[in-house]
């Protein structure tokens, strides 16, 4: 919405194609940020290599040998 | 209908009307020089496919965005800096920033925020060599050529072009890690290219360089100098352009291919240096044909390594 200002002097306002130039441009910055975001996993997935789903975390009991481990040692 | 101007702040009473400029994504893209960015990736492709090892495809592609986006960043910086003369040539008087659209600080800001963004990738993603060559070329463009070199020397693109020539050196770096004597070589080759290739341009470009104030060769040291320095270096291309497969990692066709074309431009060069003082048609075909001659000479390469042909000469020669 263009802003008015109540003074004397004529009231400024942006015109409607530096609101058009400025909304390109903040969906062009919220295409781009969100590009990042998917390019960033994306890259991170790659970096970890593949199975990294299946991986188990550190700490947590994920494989067959662990649990029999621990089972045995109870 | 358009209004290309930017409105100031104005003050009225006690309240400021901030601005909000005028400048379109195009025209932030149009900072990036994407004419520059494609033979940038072009060249960065190939030291990177004719590498020796192998790379993740996406860490590859992360690769070849980054040497894009930072030698956009580059671009970016130089017209930040250039404005001044940009807006002096019928060339580059309509980029963004000497036409208003964008202003200084904004080129400035997304020059910088480019080139950190470029090369912290680089690091994280690929490896610091290749960041760190990546670096360097942004600070040798926007710094050694732009702000010192190119309104200083008549050698300001020879030196200077040495940013251009850095690419396949960081493709090469992004697949082992290193720099070696065959990425040198590929480096050398768009080294000894960009004096012929610019001072084609700055020949029939002369007046506008000239209204500049930039210190081109033909506006230093005359046309005749400048065209007898075309031929000089480009009979000196030759023998480095022939580099890949002394080395041993460029084949037969790349020797075949490149024999033929650089034939070609040096018939281009000598009727640059025998055309009369005045007439430019000889130095806008050379310009022409040294773009299709690096392209061409990369595209073998690429073609040579992507097919398993590189064998070397020396090998044919024996069998």
């Amino acid at each position: 919405m263009p802003i008015e200002l109540n003074n004397d002097e004529a009231p400024r306002r942006w015109t409607a194609e530096q609101l058009k130039r400025r909304r390109q441009r903040n969906v062009a910055l919220a295409l781009f940020l969100g590009g990042l975001v998917i390019f960033f996993f994306v890259v991170t997935i790659a970096k970890l290599g593949g199975n990294v789903a299946k991986r188990p975390s550190y700490g947590a009991i994920d494989t067959i040998e662990q649990v029999h481990s621990i089972a045995h040692i109870g | 209908m358009s209004d290309s101007s930017i409105t100031t702040g104005k003050a009225i009473g006690s309240q400021t009307m901030p601005d909000i400029g005028m400048a379109a994504p195009a025209d932030y893209f149009e900072l990036l020089k994407p004419r520059v960015m494609s033979l940038v990736i072009f060249t960065g492709l190939v030291g990177l496919v004719v590498a020796p090892g192998t790379i993740n495809p996406i860490i590859a592609f992360t690769a070849l965005l980054c040497v894009a986006i930072g030698a956009g960043a580059s671009g970016a910086l130089n017209m930040w800096y250039d404005a001044d003369i940009d807006l002096k040539m019928a060339r580059t008087a309509n980029r963004p920033v000497p036409s208003g659209r964008v202003t200084s600080g904004e080129a400035f800001g997304f020059g910088i925020t480019l080139s950190v963004g470029s090369v912290l990738t680089m690091g994280l993603v690929v490896n610091w060599v290749a960041a760190g060559l990546l670096a360097f070329t942004i600070f040798f463009y926007a710094v050694i050529y732009t702000i010192w070199l190119k309104r200083s020397t008549p050698q300001n693109i020879v030196i200077g072009g040495a940013a251009g020539a850095f690419p396949p050196m960081i493709g090469w770096a992004a697949v082992t890690g290193s720099v070696s004597v065959e990425s040198i070589a590929l480096f050398l080759i768009i080294f000894m290219w960009t004096p012929p290739h610019f001072w084609a341009l700055a020949l029939f470009s002369s007046k506008d360089y000239a209204a500049a104030g930039v210190p081109m060769l033909p506006n230093v040291a005359g046309e005749r100098e400048t065209r007898r320095q075309i031929m000089l270096y480009s009979i000196l291309l030759m023998p480095v352009t022939a580099l890949p497969v002394l080395l041993g990692f460029a084949g037969v066709i790349y020797a075949g291919v490149t024999a033929v074309i650089g034939l070609g431009f040096l018939v281009f060069a000598y009727r640059v240096w025998r055309d009369a003082e005045g007439e430019y048609k000889t130095a806008r075909q050379l310009f022409a044909y040294s773009i299709l001659y690096l392209f061409l000479v990369f595209s073998v390469l690429l073609v040579e390594q992507g097919l398993g042909l590189a064998a070397p000469l020396r090998a044919v020669i024996v069998l």
